[in-house]
């Protein structure tokens, strides 16, 4: 009911999408896409920061490429990622494509931290932040992310989850558009128009059931005005529950896949895309999913630990910025990166990553190991006797 | 580091002297391409003053110092290749590059025949009026066809060899994969395998890059390997057997040197 409420609402401000991004914006023409700061290219954001600043120094996902997530185990994180993804380029006013699952999955986008989870409202406080991040050069814009991101939140009430018109929320489109934005997951992302996600079905019965997919989203690019910008998404690639089992044979996948890339390369400013497969049905260690790999342009693994369901902290909980979110869930590996892979380089920094995903962030840190719980006295006790010890040493 | 040479010095002979009718084979794995290579060779190829070794050759006529390339990629579009070689200062004139990631080339109805057609026609389109001048054939990709095709590896491998006859020398870019080739058990493992390993077989070498077996680090790519194929001349004994590490920078510039330099 809520949905629909808010729809009539925006109806006014959303039902020409191109005409807030046609208004001034002073530092992209384009909402949501920006240069990157190695080369140029232009670059839009996977919805989540920490991610975005992963991939080879550009700052976010180099448009005309896609990104692989592979999951181990059965937990859903890279389906989180894929929201992300989903939900900025709604908030951005991107054509966003989806296939293969069905409309609910885009009632579940995650809403905007701090907002009402609509698009194309003004509000005082969230120009004041805007504008605040307007002073800052844009490529150092990152370094003040968390901070605004928990100050808008804070500034919001606890009942998120029918979340209200009136609510404070960010100025998407007036001033400036920032181009990553925090989501948080108890929300629901309410969608503008009907135009701006549009779903592919994968007929199950089809032999090959890619043959509509990449026709449909080429219709789409055609169809639609030059500055607009597609995702792509493909969320648990060649799943059962999705696909029909003609789908994992390489005859259909790899030559979609092929084309994929080579749509993407076609729009290589207006495109961009992201997948991602369950390795516990499609090891790495066979030669189809290598191919897969191959044939995007960023691969990356999340390994879940074992143990994180059981110390997940509940999504629910009111405090969201609690140490225990910080505390890692699972490692994440960089296997390919876009652009830099494809010139020859090697994938990312030297430290191990570890991802964990609370209720406002998905954070990609470089991993270290916890102090051995139990083992406090062994480390108070070096801590006391450090001087001493120091002092005995240097004797 | 502006100041790098174009071609690493340490690879420089490796990258031209190629024999007439040779093929030099580039291997690599997923976070390692080859490409950086590919476009090396390109621009030593264009650079290089005639032949290496080359002995007299019944396609060689023609002007010696004329060399033109046919670049065949199935998994990188045309734009890509031109803007990586703009920067290596490579005179797209005398590339006949196919762009078989945006046509298809070979996953139509015409399968092979269509493939063959068109590196054909490439390779006549850039021979001199004279019938002569060396046309240097690089393919790279072509095990993706396999792999999306299912085609017969034995086609596959004849075509090659076909090709190879109408050329000066060939290179072929393939990926070698662990999982691809490890213990091959489906069709598409199988048939990978096979068909690098018969390249290896024909090949006079094997350059192979791969990512840092002891992980990622910040100043190293990957490492190089040169290695001599079963095809290595029997009277030459040119191709050095080596290893080294090369970086790739985010500015395309590549640094090739000995583990622990």
């Amino acid at each position: 009911m809520s949905f629909r409420k808010r729809n009539v609402g925006l109806a006014g401000p959303s039902s020409a999408p191109p005409s807030p991004k046609d208004s001034p914006v002073t530092h992209a023409s384009v909402p949501g896409v920006r240069p990157s700061p190695l080369d140029g290219r232009p670059t839009t954001s996977t919805g989540t920061q920490t991610l975005d600043d992963l991939l080879a120094g550009h700052a976010g996902l180099a448009l005309g490429n896609s990104l692989l997530v592979e999951e181990n185990g059965t937990t859903d994180f890279a389906g989180a990622l894929l929201r992300y993804y989903a939900a900025e380029g709604v908030v951005q006013g991107h054509r966003v494509h989806v296939v293969g699952v069905g409309e609910q999955w885009g009632r579940e986008l995650p809403g905007l931290v701090g907002g009402g989870g609509a698009v194309g409202k003004e509000s005082g406080s969230g120009v004041g932040v805007d504008q605040e991040k307007m002073k800052i050069a844009w490529r150092y814009e990152r370094l003040g992310e968390f901070g605004t991101g928990t100050a808008g939140a804070r500034a919001t009430p606890a009942p998120n989850r029918n979340p209200v018109p009136s609510s404070p929320g960010q100025s998407d489109s007036t001033v400036t558009i920032p181009f990553c934005h925090s989501f948080d997951l108890t929300k629901r992302l309410s969608l503008p128009t009907s135009g701006t996600i549009s779903f592919t079905a994968i007929s199950p019965t089809a032999e090959n059931p890619f043959a509509s997919i990449l026709q449909s989203v080429t219709l789409a690019i055609a169809s639609s005005p030059p500055n607009t910008i597609h995702r792509l998404i493909i969320p648990t690639l060649l799943s059962p529950a999705l696909f029909p089992p003609s789908a994992s044979h390489p005859g259909h996948l790899l030559p979609f896949l092929h084309s994929l890339r080579a749509l993407l390369r076609h729009h290589s400013t207006r495109m961009s895309a992201m997948l991602t497969l369950p390795l516990s049905l499609y090891p790495r260690s066979t030669g189809l999913v290598r191919w897969i790999e191959h044939l995007c342009d960023g691969v990356l693994e999340l390994a879940p630990f074992p143990h994180s369901i059981d110390v997940e902290p509940p999504l629910t909980t009111s405090s969201g910025s609690g140490k225990a979110e910080e505390k890692p869930q699972g490692m994440l590996k960089i296997h390919k990166l876009p652009v830099l892979t494809e010139k020859g380089g090697g994938g990312g920094g030297g430290d191990d990553l570890a991802f964990s995903l609370s209720r406002k962030r998905f954070v990609i840190k470089p991993f270290s190991l916890p102090p051995v719980e139990g083992d406090q006295e062994a480390q108070r006790g070096e801590a006391e006797g450090g001087k001493v010890g120091k002092v005995d040493i240097e004797f | 580091m502006p100041s790098q040479p174009l071609i690493p010095p340490l690879l420089s002979p490796n990258l031209s002297a190629h024999p007439c009718t040779s093929l030099t084979l580039l291997t690599s794995t997923l976070g390692a391409t080859t490409n950086w290579l590919v476009l090396r060779f390109v621009c030593a190829t264009l650079k290089s003053k005639g032949y290496g070794t080359g002995h007299d050759c019944h396609i060689t006529q023609g002007d010696p110092f004329d060399q033109r390339i046919v670049l065949v990629s199935w998994l990188r579009d045309g734009a890509w290749w031109r803007e990586s070689g703009r920067k290596l200062g490579i005179d797209f004139q005398r590339v006949h590059l196919i762009d078989a990631l945006s046509n298809g080339l070979g996953m139509g109805a015409g399968g092979l025949a269509d493939v063959k057609k068109a590196i054909m026609k490439a390779i006549g389109s850039k021979k001199t009026p004279t019938g002569g001048g060396n046309v240097i054939l690089m393919l790279d990709g072509l095990d993706f066809l396999l792999a999306a095709t299912g085609w017969e590896v034995l086609g596959m491998l004849d075509m090659i060899g076909e090709l190879r006859e109408h050329v000066y020398s060939t290179i072929i870019a393939t990926a070698a994969d662990m999982p691809l080739s490890q213990s091959p058990t489906t069709p598409l493992e199988i048939s990978h395998t096979a068909f690098v390993m018969s390249l290896a077989h024909q090949a006079r070498s094997i350059l192979s890059v791969r990512g840092l077996d002891t992980g990622v680090a910040k100043d190293v790519s990957g490492v190089l390997r040169i290695s001599k194929g079963a095809e290595e001349s029997r009277d030459e004994g040119d191709v050095e057997e080596r290893e080294c590490l090369y970086y790739v920078g985010s500015d395309g510039g590549v640094k090739v040197f000995e583990r622990g330099a």
